[in-house]
């Protein structure tokens, strides 16, 4: 736990935390439920059910996961871009609420008039669902300073992509988290790509946990595919943060098994790329073999959880298959407040 | 959810072309396997399987171009289903446009039986009406660039 905040590469990082027979069968739980769920929304999206956009988080599971294990669920803030139906499945929303937001029905968590990247809770402390890139991070920032305002020993954990990290208004936030030392976590998802564009192509430099350095604001390089590394840097950026000693950085480094969004057929990489995160590193087969390996489960037991996470798969598409579209007049609400 | 239907690849999808198989019946499929490339105007996509279970019949051959969004084109068979429960995903008939009447039903959540299962031509050409007047009211038009 001990250990320095420096940035430290996936690949040296010894002495793998290990997680309690307790914390992989929830980790298996969290990151199969995304899955599934996003899976069936892909489908629902193919049949014509989903309108408008919609960006499936598969492959990236593990980070969500980690870090809301690592966080005060309910009390601590997130807040992240358009790729957000894993943070709000992980974070309690109802999974049914969100699949009918997505096929923009009344039942939805917006009532039907947000869809994919438009969704909040203010009881599970969800600020959405942003479809801006980057401005997630101003906002968050802003969440954090709430929260030190208020003093309520709360966190802000701010969500953005690679893509985003390269956005001016991060800067300006992040600026001003450090010069008042706000209690906010950056978690970038560094999948490699924002859109059709490599880090490579858009980044004068690749390494994004050491994009605090000029605020004194320290970063680490975390293997997010790896749910237990995910967690244990969560836990001390949390940490640090709740301590009141200012922002901290994680950068997980991650990969997405689907295109950037439903229609994007991702010539821009190699297939042997995507087989080889999928067939090597996927997140959820790695905690899985373990789960095996240690005799936590049997294969047996797997499968009652995967029948399980079905089911509530099933029961969502359905409802937000049959659920009526918002009536006409709710064109007119939920557009000011009253002063 | 045993019936693969030829997806809507983008919001202004109506048909596309079968190109290639990349399963065959009898294989074993997982959540995530790639059965298909479908072939739209733009560009060239994968179908992916969204169930475990075994292949049990193609239903369109490979090559064929111009296949309705939502047409069955395969039969996979989860764990337990056998392929008699779901004869009639063969029997349906060639789609046609729905009329304007039935894409006024389309959105009354009023079916009983989930749209998911596409195992009949009536929820088949509900779930296509409900698409195609989408794309005539435009939408979702002009969305690609900007998401
Ligand atoms: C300000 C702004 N510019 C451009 C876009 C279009 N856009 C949507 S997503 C995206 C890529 C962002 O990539 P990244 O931050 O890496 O997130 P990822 O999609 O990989 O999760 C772009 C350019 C936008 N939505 N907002
Ligand atoms: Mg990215």
């Amino acid at each position: 736990m001990a250990r320095k905040a420096v940035a430290t590469n996936a690949k040296t990082q010894s002495n793998t935390p290990q997680f309690t027979k307790e914390q992989e069968l929830a980790a298996y739980q969290e990151m199969l439920l995304i899955r599934r769920f996003e899976e069936k929304a892909g489908q629902m999206y193919g049949m014509g059910l989903i309108g408008g956009f919609c960006h499936l988080y598969i492959g990236q599971e593990a980070v969500v996961t980690g870090v809301t294990m690592a966080s005060k669920k309910g009390e601590d803030a997130q807040i992240t871009g358009y790729r957000d139906h894993g943070h709000m499945l992980v974070m309690g929303l109802e999974p049914r609420g969100v699949m009918a937001e997505l096929t923009g029905r009344a039942g939805g968590l917006s009532g039907g008039k947000g869809g994919s990247m438009h969704m909040f809770s203010l009881e599970h402390k969800f600020y959405g669902g942003n479809g801006i890139v980057g401005a997630q991070v101003s906002l968050g920032t802003g969440l954090a300073f709430a929260n030190k305002y208020r003093g309520d020993d709360t966190v802000s954990i701010t969500y953005f992509g690679d893509g985003a990290a390269n956005q001016g208004q991060v800067y300006e936030s992040f600026n001003m988290a450090k010069l008042w030392n706000l209690p906010v976590v950056y978690v970038i998802e560094n999948n490699k790509y924002a859109m059709g564009t490599s880090v490579e192509r858009s980044s004068a430099t690749t390494d994004f946990s050491q994009r605090g350095q000029s605020f004194d604001i320290p970063g680490e390089q975390v293997d997010g595919m790896d749910v237990r590394l995910v967690h244990d840097a969560a836990e001390r950026a949390i940490a640090h943060a709740r301590a009141g000693k200012g922002p901290y950085i994680l950068e997980m480094l991650t990969y997405r098994y689907r295109g950037h969004s439903m229609s994007d057929p991702a010539k821009y990489r190699t297939k042997d790329e995507v087989t080889k995160y999928r067939q090597e590193r996927d997140p959820i087969e790695q905690v899985k073999a373990r789960i095996i390996e240690e005799k936590h489960a049997t294969e047996e037991e797997l499968k009652e959880i995967e029948t399980k996470i079905r089911a509530i798969v099933t029961e969502a598409a359905d409802f937000a298959t049959n659920d009526p579209e918002p009536d006409a007049s709710e064109l007119w609400t939920d557009i000011t407040i009253g002063a | 959810m045993p019936n693969i239907l030829m997806p809507a690849l983008s919001p202004t999808m109506e048909e596309g072309k079968l190109s290639k198989w990349l399963v065959k019946e009898g294989d074993s499929v997982s959540p995530g396997d790639v059965l298909a490339e479908i072939e739209t105007d733009k560009a060239t996509m994968e179908v992916e399987s969204v169930d475990s279970g075994i292949v049990n019949k193609l239903l369109v051959s490979e090559g064929t171009d111009n296949v309705k969004v939502n047409t069955p084109i395969a039969i996979v068979l989860v764990e337990g289903e056998k392929a008699e429960d779901l004869k009639v995903a063969e029997t349906v008939p060639e789609p046609a446009e729905a009329p304007a009447a039935n894409a006024d039903n389309a959105h009354n959540g009023d079916d009983a039986e989930p749209a998911r299962d596409c195992g009949s031509a009536k929820v088949c050409a509900r779930q296509r009406s409900r698409s195609s007047r989408r794309r005539r009211d435009g939408r979702d038009d002009g969305s690609a660039g900007l998401e």
